[in-house]
C-alpha cells in the first residue's frame, strides 16, 4: 500500500490543480468583467463626442477628415475619437445579441484587452474587418449571427453603415489572405473557444 | 547514482536527437541531383515555356543567397498554406531581381525542362505563361526539396491558373497587415511597388492616410503583375499572398529591437535609415504608370493572373506541398491576432486534479480501515 507521505502528496498536488482551475476561472471573468466595464465606458464617452457634433456642436474631439453627408470616399481615411488616450474609428452594433461595442483604430493585444479592434479596412472602402476577444461581452457570440442578421457600423461622423450577415465560417489562423478576402463589405473574426482557429463572420452592405 | 543516470539518460537522448535532427544537414553537399519540371495542362503539355529554379533554402530550412537578406518571413515549413505563401512570396522578389535564378530552361515538345547538377537544398521554381487557344496558363511557384546524391531526379509536376483574357483591363488592391503583437513599433508607412512583367511599373505609400491600402487600376490583363514590399521594415519580416485580385502584404515581428525615436505621423520613414533589404528593386522617384524601366533580367516569374482554382490543375510535387523533410521554423507564426482567453487548460486542471485528488483520498482511506484491522 502506498506510504501515507505518497498518499497527501497527491491529494495536495490534486488539490493545487483543482484550485488553478478555479484562479484561471476566476481570472477570466475578471478579464472578461474588465472588459465589458471599459468597453462601456468607452462607448458612453464615444456616443457624448459623436451625439455632440451630430447635433451642430464642434467637431472638438475628434480626429482628422470628417466626410460630409454623401460624400464619402473610399480613399478618406476614417476619423477618431481618442477617448482615455485611444483612438477609436467607431461602434459596432449587432442587435440580434444585444451588443454594442466601441472599435479602436488599431489592433495590438493589449488594446484587445478592452473592446475590439480594426484589424484592416475601412468601413469607407467596403473592407472592414475587425477582430475582439471571445469575451462573452465581446465577440463570444458572434458565433450565434444568422444569415441576414442586421450588424451596424457607426463612423466617428454618425455615419451609419448597414450589413447583413452573408455567413459564419471558421478559418485557420494563417489564413489572413482569406480573412481579406475583397468579396465581403465587412467581417468581423475571434477565436473559437480552444483559440486554434477563428470564427469569421461575413457581411455585405444593405443599407 | 542518481545523477549520474539522470546524465547516462541525457546523453542518450541526445545522441538520439543529433542522429535524427542531425541528418537534414548532414546531406554530401557535393553530390548532385537532377529536376525534372513538367508543365501539363489539361489542354497538353506546355512547350516553349520559361523555368527559372532558384536555390533559395539550405536544406535544414535557411534562406541562402540574395534571399537571406530579404527578410522574408519563412514560417511553419510543414504548413502547406504558408509554403504557398512563401514560395509566392519569394517567387515575387526573385521576379523582381533579388536573386539570380541557378538555372533557367524551356520546356521541350512534353512539358518538360530538366536542370542537372543541382545540390542538396530547397529550390523555387517558376514558370512563364503560355498562351493555349485564348486562355493563358501560369504555372504557380513551387518549393522542392532537393536531395543531393539521389539516384532518380526529381519529378515536379506544377500547378496553374488559367485566366482567360477577354477582359482588356483588370485591377489589383493591395493591402498591409501588421502580425505584431502591439503596434507601438509599426512605421508611420511603407512601401508597396507595383512590378509589370517584373519591372517597377508604379509604387505607393501605404499608411494610415489610405487605411493602409491602394487599388491599381486599368491595368492591361495580359500583363502579368507582382506586388513586392520595398525596404522591409526594420525588426519585421515580409510576407506576400494574392487572393482572387487582392495582394496582401503582412509584417511579422516585433520593430527594432533597440529603441528608437518614436515614427514621425506625418513623415514617412526614410529609406536610408533602414536596412537596405537587397541590391535591387534600384527605383528613384516614382515611376510614371506605362512607362516601365529597362532591364536586361531574364524573365523568372509570371504572376498567376485571375483563377487560382483552375479546373483539371495537375499537382504532383510542384505544388504547395511542404517541401518532404524539412526541419519545422515556428519561431515566428505569421498568423491573425491570437483573440481568445485560456480556457482550455481549465477542465484539464480540473480533471487532472480531482483524479489525483480522489485517488490519494482513497488510498488513504483504504490504509486506514487497513490499520484499523
Amino acid at each position: 500500500m502506498m506510504k501515507k507521505n505518497k498518499r497527501v502528496a497527491l491529494m495536495l498536488s490534486g488539490a493545487l490543480l483543482m484550485c488553478s482551475a478555479v484562479g484561471l476561472t476566476a481570472y477570466n471573468i475578471h478579464e472578461d468583467f474588465n472588459a465589458a466595464s471599459y468597453a462601456s465606458e468607452v462607448l458612453e464617452e464615444f456616443d457624448d463626442i459623436m451625439n455632440s457634433y451630430k447635433e451642430g456642436g464642434t467637431p472638438a474631439g475628434i480626429s482628422g477628415e470628417i466626410p460630409a453627408d454623401g460624400e464619402i470616399s473610399p480613399d478618406t481615411p476614417m476619423p477618431t475619437i481618442t477617448i482615455k488616450g485611444k483612438e477609436y474609428i467607431g461602434k459596432i452594433k449587432m442587435p440580434t445579441l444585444s451588443l454594442e461595442l466601441p472599435v479602436a483604430k488599431d489592433w495590438d493585444y493589449t488594446q484587445m484587452k478592452t473592446s475590439p479592434c480594426r484589424y484592416s479596412g475601412s468601413a469607407y472602402s467596403n473592407d472592414l474587418v475587425i477582430c475582439a476577444h471571445n469575451f462573452s461581452t465581446h465577440f463570444r457570440n458572434i458565433r450565434n449571427l444568422h444569415p441576414d442578421d442586421t450588424v451596424i457600423f457607426t463612423d466617428a461622423a454618425g455615419n451609419e453603415f448597414y450589413y447583413g450577415v452573408v455567413k459564419v465560417e471558421t478559418l485557420e489562423p494563417t489564413a489572413i489572405s482569406e480573412m481579406l478576402s475583397p468579396e465581403y463589405d465587412l467581417s468581423l473574426f475571434t477565436c473559437t473557444y480552444g483559440g486554434s482557429a477563428r470564427v469569421t463572420v461575413r457581411c455585405r452592405i444593405s443599407g | 547514482m542518481k545523477k549520474h543516470r539522470v546524465i547516462k539518460y541525457l546523453s542518450v537522448i541526445l545522441s538520439v536527437l543529433c542522429l535524427f535532427g542531425g541528418n537534414v544537414v548532414s546531406y554530401a553537399e557535393s553530390s548532385e541531383a537532377s529536376l525534372q519540371v513538367k508543365f501539363i495542362t489539361e489542354a497538353g503539355p506546355v512547350t516553349d515555356s520559361e523555368f527559372s529554379i532558384y536555390r533559395v533554402m539550405t536544406p535544414d530550412g535557411k534562406l541562402t543567397g540574395e534571399f537571406a537578406d530579404l527578410n522574408i518571413e519563412v514560417g511553419d515549413l510543414t504548413d502547406s498554406e504558408n509554403v504557398g505563401n512563401l514560395a509566392y512570396t519569394l517567387a515575387s522578389y526573385a521576379v523582381s531581381g533579388d536573386g539570380l535564378p541557378y538555372a533557367v530552361k524551356k520546356t521541350d515538345a512534353l512539358g518538360s525542362a530538366g536542370f542537372d547538377g543541382l545540390s542538396s537544398g530547397i529550390y523555387l521554381v517558376t514558370g512563364s505563361s503560355a498562351y493555349i487557344g485564348r486562355d493563358m496558363y501560369t504555372p504557380k511557384p513551387a518549393l522542392i526539396r532537393i536531395v543531393g546524391g539521389a539516384k532518380e531526379p526529381v519529378a515536379a509536376s506544377v500547378k496553374y491558373t488559367i485566366t482567360q483574357t477577354e477582359d482588356p483591363t483588370v485591377e489589383y488592391t493591395v493591402k498591409k497587415v501588421w502580425a505584431d503583437s502591439s503596434g507601438a513599433s509599426r512605421p508611420a508607412s511603407v512601401t508597396a511597388q507595383l512590378l509589370k512583367n517584373g519591372e517597377v511599373y508604379d509604387e505607393q505609400t501605404l499608411s494610415e492616410q489610405n487605411n493602409w491600402s491602394h487599388t491599381w487600376k486599368d491595368l492591361s490583363s495580359s500583363d502579368e503583375w507582382n506586388v513586392i514590399e520595398k525596404d522591409v521594415p526594420e525588426g519585421y519580416t515580409v510576407s506576400i499572398s494574392l487572393n482572387d485580385k487582392t495582394f496582401t502584404i503582412t509584417n511579422t515581428g516585433e520593430g527594432p529591437k533597440e529603441t528608437t525615436p518614436p515614427a514621425n505621423e506625418t513623415e514617412p520613414p526614410k529609406a536610408s535609415d533602414k536596412p537596405q533589404a537587397s541590391d535591387a528593386p534600384k527605383v528613384t522617384g516614382t515611376p510614371t504608370p506605362g512607362t516601365p524601366q529597362p532591364s536586361n533580367r531574364p524573365q523568372a516569374y509570371n504572376v498567376p493572373v485571375g483563377n487560382d482554382n483552375p479546373p483539371g490543375g495537375s499537382d504532383t510535387q510542384g505544388d504547395d506541398t511542404p517541401p518532404a523533410d524539412t526541419p519545422t521554423d515556428k519561431d515566428k507564426p505569421q498568423k491573425l491576432p491570437q483573440t481568445g482567453q485560456l480556457w482550455w487548460p481549465v477542465p484539464v486542471l480540473l480533471a487532472a486534479g480531482a483524479v489525483l485528488f480522489f485517488t490519494g483520498f482513497i488510498t488513504d482511506r483504504l490504509s486506514e480501515d487497513d490499520e484499523k484491522e
